[in-house]
């Protein structure tokens, strides 16, 4: 121990003998390793760090899904079947998301709400910050109407107000007594303003078992039963249910996972990509270290030479060198620590969407034990090479300052490391290329509408306000015409259903052709609009026409699909005047649209098919069940945003009762759509930026360091005839021919490791020749210039005082 | 610069001994001057030295230490520039070249060998031979026939494929003599040959350029050894950057 501490001292001694570097050194660590927290932060808070519910192992994640599509939500009546029949859970609990209007209060409000069964606080292993959860009286039909408040949204409305349990609410003109208050720190999927039972989404989800509204159950594991037995489990009431309940069930079975995997499983491979990268960073800060390491090395040799001529051994020299790189990195590790936590609120700021509510970023105990473990590791990684190199020194060949052995040493390992410093950097730039391709390539894409100066905003009609099919139809098409009416406003459509901000999605069939096997029918997105809604929506027909106000109940019913279907399952022929059915409804087509990307640029579409419907040719019957939550598109000249003021103000002279939310220009949905990619791509641009310039700095400190200790050997060759031109190219030669090495083998592991990226790529292969192309080229023009400016000072090396330098 | 390629070659061809040689001078310098400017202070290195070596001499120079012995040689090899003065090198002024034009001159009519032997660490004993040659673009064939001779004639061929690291510091030297006259230069410059060998290693070096001076070479040698100087056929001693004595010894 003792010596281990003189060891420390002499370390200590030596980074203040050497400020600049010290701080060189350091300030490399700093950046690699305070990088590599910032991310482990982030993968921390959501891949590693248990949810914030009681034994959040034992949660799983339950919906439904059929061979052709997968990943359904649950029909509600197999959630109440599955619930009294199954055997591995202490419970099931449902959820969906819905909205209400506040009314009754000084100003409206559009209220986001979750429906959840009685059972889903207990089965997370929450308890309410105040009052009590949902009683299965209160989540059953008849039952009284009741409401649990989020606590931003008591803070919001409520101030706080300790009296409001108990008091009434007015949802959807409907009294809902106030029964409780969730926690602060309560985070579930999406915030919602509060919670009411599952019940109160209306009675026809409770009659009609093929109707999946949204609706996603969790369930937590009884003590000993797998996730596997808990499969079995319930698949044995699928299959019942199928049998029971052919016309909905046939091939429908329940599905599940553990609750965390399935929050983050979506993110893991963009936070692992992110791992890594950040790891090469680090490999290439750590690498330009060891360089300054040996270099500095190289200074002590006859330091080195003392010890052990003394008497030190081997192991420990090699152990002196450690201890010396294991405190600088520990020093570099406390300053990274430094940077991450400001990091970390960077990081925080900008988080995306698909990052779920319930992770947090922040450097907890784990993060922290990461970080040391990192800086230690780091140590002895840096420490590696200098203690072998210590472990080499020669008495004889230092006394007699030949030390031809261990200078070939020190030069194969400069290179190397150098090679190592470019392949990471190309494998990093090649990923980052890779994904900017990716995202050029999402923007491009044609939305199949035109978002710009459109403005959407989701409006309800509750059935309190608007009894009857007939007004409900009213309102909504005369909220259409004031909206169009309003100055600078050139169109206002509505839909049920709206790209990128939610819409339904159902299976259909072509009329005439067999009938596919039930349950395996291929799914559509479906969109109930307004007559005008093609032209306000900017979607181009591509055949037949759109919607016309002689489309109305009573006549025939008719639809426009898109071209994708058209062309699927009409092929070589005209889909106008064919026709598709959903459910009983034989729909017969009148035109065919430009596919919109419903989901998202760059996003998989599990209903690759669109098609649409009239909302006037809806039943009043028809209308009081779509209706009542639609989303309004009112597009205007420029700036959407500007129009916010104007819709409110006209809302408020022709109906001020009516509640209204979620105003968006479409532009920053779509916008929205691009965060999860523009949050991976620019930390992965950032992170492939800092490599390249701390590649450029390893290769030029490692040429210029090549060139000081050739200095004799370049007045030699210009003695024997080297002309400027030689030693030029003998200087950039070496730099290129290393960075050639590196781009070699950089690019071999890319080729390798760019195929994880994979999930995260689109229109681009992971193998893009151009981005391969471009990065080898980029890396080899930063690899001259950084060996070129040293190699100007070779040829000013003056041979006479270098050959005199004995 | 051919004719003086040409002449290298009829010299070699012909082995003349130092009688037989032609009384042409090969290298003059006329009123040579070489100063070295500090902030403050102004250091004659050389002052107005005049010096003609004529081809098959061998030219020991000595002096005490600071004399300008090795700026002397630096001039003549082309290493650094005099301030003043003319220097004909096989009657061609080479003083006012261009750094490409001198290190052409150094590659093709000058040979060196130093005191630290300057052999390349990290190349082989064939390849440091081989080094001028090929900065003299010389086909790989004939760079190859050369080599193989000069090492041949050095007593080195055996060592061809070492590295200078293993080899005795007599050894080390033997290669760069051997890469000193590789190229057939017109002139061999030697920097105190022997100053980083014993003494048993050093009457080696000597007797190798003893016999090198036989087969016609022209040699200019810096000495510190009187007995060494007195192997040459004549000496000159150089004082405060002056030639103050120029001797024929035979």
């Amino acid at each position: 121990m003792d010596t281990f501490l003189q060891d420390a001292r002499f370390a200590l001694r030596l980074l203040r003998k050497s400020p600049a570097f010290t701080l060189a050194a350091v300030v490399t660590l700093a950046l690699g390793i305070g990088a590599n927290t910032a991310i482990f932060s982030v993968v921390n808070g959501v891949l590693l760090r248990p949810l914030p519910y009681q034994d959040p192992e034992k949660l799983v994640f339950i919906w439904e899904g059929t061979p052709t599509f997968p990943e359904m939500s649950v029909s509600v009546p197999d959630f109440v079947d599955w619930r009294e029949r199954q055997r591995s859970f202490t419970d099931l609990a449902a959820f969906r998301t819905g909205a209400f209007d506040l009314s009754g209060v000084e100003t409206p409000e559009r209220v986001g709400a979750r429906f959840v069964s009685d059972s889903m606080l207990p089965v997370l292993g929450v308890q309410p910050a105040m009052g009590r959860h949902f009683s299965r009286e209160e989540d059953t039909l008849g039952g009284p109407p009741v409401v649990m408040l989020s606590h931003g949204f008591w803070m919001r409305r409520f101030a706080q107000d300790r009296s409001i349990l108990g008091k009434s609410l007015t949802l959807d003109g409907v009294p809902h007594t106030v029964v409780g208050i969730l926690p602060a720190d309560f985070q579930f999927y999406t915030p919602q303003d509060i919670y009411v039972p599952l019940v109160r989404s209306g009675k026809r989800h409770y009659e009609q078992r093929g109707n999946h509204p949204g609706l996603y159950v969790l369930g937590r594991l009884k003590s000993g039963v797998s996730v596997e037995q808990a499969r079995a489990d319930l698949e044995g009431i699928g299959q019942a249910l199928q049998e029971a309940y052919p016309d909905s069930n046939t091939q429908v079975l329940p599905k599940l996972e553990l609750l965390h995997e399935q929050l983050v499983s979506d993110l893991r491979p963009s936070l692992l990509a992110l791992m890594a990268a950040v790891a090469f960073v680090l490999l290439i800060a750590a690498i330009n270290v060891v360089n300054l390491l040996l270099a500095r090395g190289t200074a002590r040799q006859r330091e080195l030479v003392i010890r052990a001529s003394l008497g030190a051994g081997r192991g420990r020299l090699m152990r002196q060198m450690l201890v010396e790189s294991a405190l600088l990195a520990l020093v570099g590790g406390g300053l990274g620590l430094m940077l991450a936590l400001w990091g970390v609120d960077l990081l925080a700021a900008s988080r995306p969407d698909g990052i779920p509510a319930s992770a947090t970023f922040s450097v907890d105990g784990k993060v922290l034990g990461f970080t040391l473990v990192l800086s230690l590791g780091v140590g002895v990684l840096l420490g590696v090479l200098p203690a072998l190199r210590a472990s080499q020194v020669s008495l004889v060949e230092t006394l007699k300052d030949t030390g031809a052995g261990a200078a070939r040493f020190r030069g194969r390992a400069r290179d190397a490391l150098v090679v190592a410093e470019v392949a990471l950097a190309l494998t990093l730039l090649v990923g980052a290329g890779l994904l900017t391709r990716t995202f050029v390539q999402i923007r491009g894409l044609d939305l199949g509408f035109r978002p710009e100066g459109m403005l959407t905003l989701r409006m309800s009609a509750p059935e309190t306000r608007f009894a009857g099919g007939e007004t409900l139809r009213n309102f909504i098409e005369r909220s259409r015409e004031r909206m169009q009416g309003l100055p600078g406003v050139s169109a206002a459509t509505y839909s049920v259903g709206m790209p990128m901000l939610g819409f339904s999605d159902t299976s259909f069939r072509i009329v005439g052709e067999p009938p596919p096997e039930k349950g395996s029918g291929p799914q559509a997105a479906y969109f109930v609009t307004a007559t005008n809604y093609f032209e306000a929506m900017g979607i181009p027909l591509v055949e037949g026409r759109g919607f016309q106000p002689g489309d109305r109940v009573g006549s025939t019913p008719v639809t426009v699909v898109d071209e994708v279907l058209a062309k699927r399952f009409f092929p070589g022929r005209s889909a106008v005047g064919q026709k598709i059915a959903s459910g009983n409804l034989e729909l017969e087509i009148i035109g065919v649209a430009k596919h919109v990307l419903a989901y998202g640029p760059g996003e998989a579409e599990p209903a690759p098919f669109q098609f649409y419907r009239s909302f006037a040719q809806l039943t009043d019957e028809q209308v009081t069940r779509a209706g009542r939550s639609l989303t309004l598109a009112v597009r205007g000249q420029g700036d959407a945003d500007a129009l916010v003021p104007l819709v409110r103000q006209e809302f408020k002279t022709f109906d001020p009762d009516q509640a209204l939310a979620g105003f968006a220009s479409m532009d920053s949905v779509v916008e929205r759509a691009l965060g999860d990619r523009r949050f991976v791509l620019g930390l992965v641009g950032l992170f492939a930026a800092l490599a390249l310039v701390l590649s450029s700095i390893g290769i030029y400190s490692v040429m210029s360091y090549t060139v000081a200790l050739r200095t004799r050997e370049m007045g030699i060759r210009m003695a024997l005839g080297a002309r400027e031109l030689d030693v030029m190219r003998l200087v950039v030669g070496h730099g290129v021919r290393l960075a050639a090495i590196g781009v070699g083998v950089g690019a071999l592991a890319s080729g390798v490791l760019t195929r994880l990226l994979s999930s995260l790529l689109h229109g681009v292969e992971a193998t893009d020749p151009l981005t391969f192309g471009a990065t080898a080229l980029l890396l080899a023009g930063v690899a001259v210039l950084a060996s070129w400016m040293p190699a100007r000072r070779a040829v000013r090396v003056d041979p006479v005082q270098s050959l005199r330098a004995d | 610069m051919t004719a003086m390629t040409a002449m290298t070659a009829q010299e070699t061809n012909q082995m003349e001994t130092p009688a037989q040689a032609p009384q042409k001078a090969l290298l003059q310098l006329e009123g040579v001057t070489k100063v070295f400017e500090t902030e403050e202070v102004e250091t004659h290195a050389l002052s107005d030295v005049h010096f003609t070596v004529r081809p098959g001499e061998w030219v020991s120079i000595v002096g005490p230490s600071g004399s300008g012995k090795t700026t002397l040689l630096a001039v003549l090899g082309l290493l650094d520039t005099a301030s003043k003065g003319t220097y004909l090198l096989d009657g061609r002024s080479v003083l006012d070249l261009s750094p490409a034009e001198r290190a052409l001159v150094r590659n093709q009519h000058i040979g060196f060998i130093f005191q630290s032997f300057n052999l390349i660490g990290d190349l082989s004993v064939y390849e440091n031979v081989e080094l001028p040659l090929t900065y003299r673009g010389m086909p790989a064939d004939e760079r190859r026939q050369r080599v193989e001779r000069a090492l041949e004639r050095v007593g080195m061929g055996h060592r061809a494929r070492h590295m200078p690291g293993q080899l005795s510091g007599g050894q080390q030297q033997r290669v760069a003599v051997a890469r000193a006259v590789a190229g057939d230069p017109l002139i061999l410059l030697a920097d105190e040959p022997t100053g980083n060998l014993d003494s048993k290693n050093g009457e080696q070096v000597m007797q190798l350029l003893s016999e090198l001076h036989k087969g016609g070479a022209t040699l200019i040698m810096v000495t510190h050894d009187p007995n060494q100087a007195r192997l040459g056929t004549r000496t000159v001693s150089l004082f405060d950057g002056r030639v103050v004595q120029d001797e024929r010894i035979r």
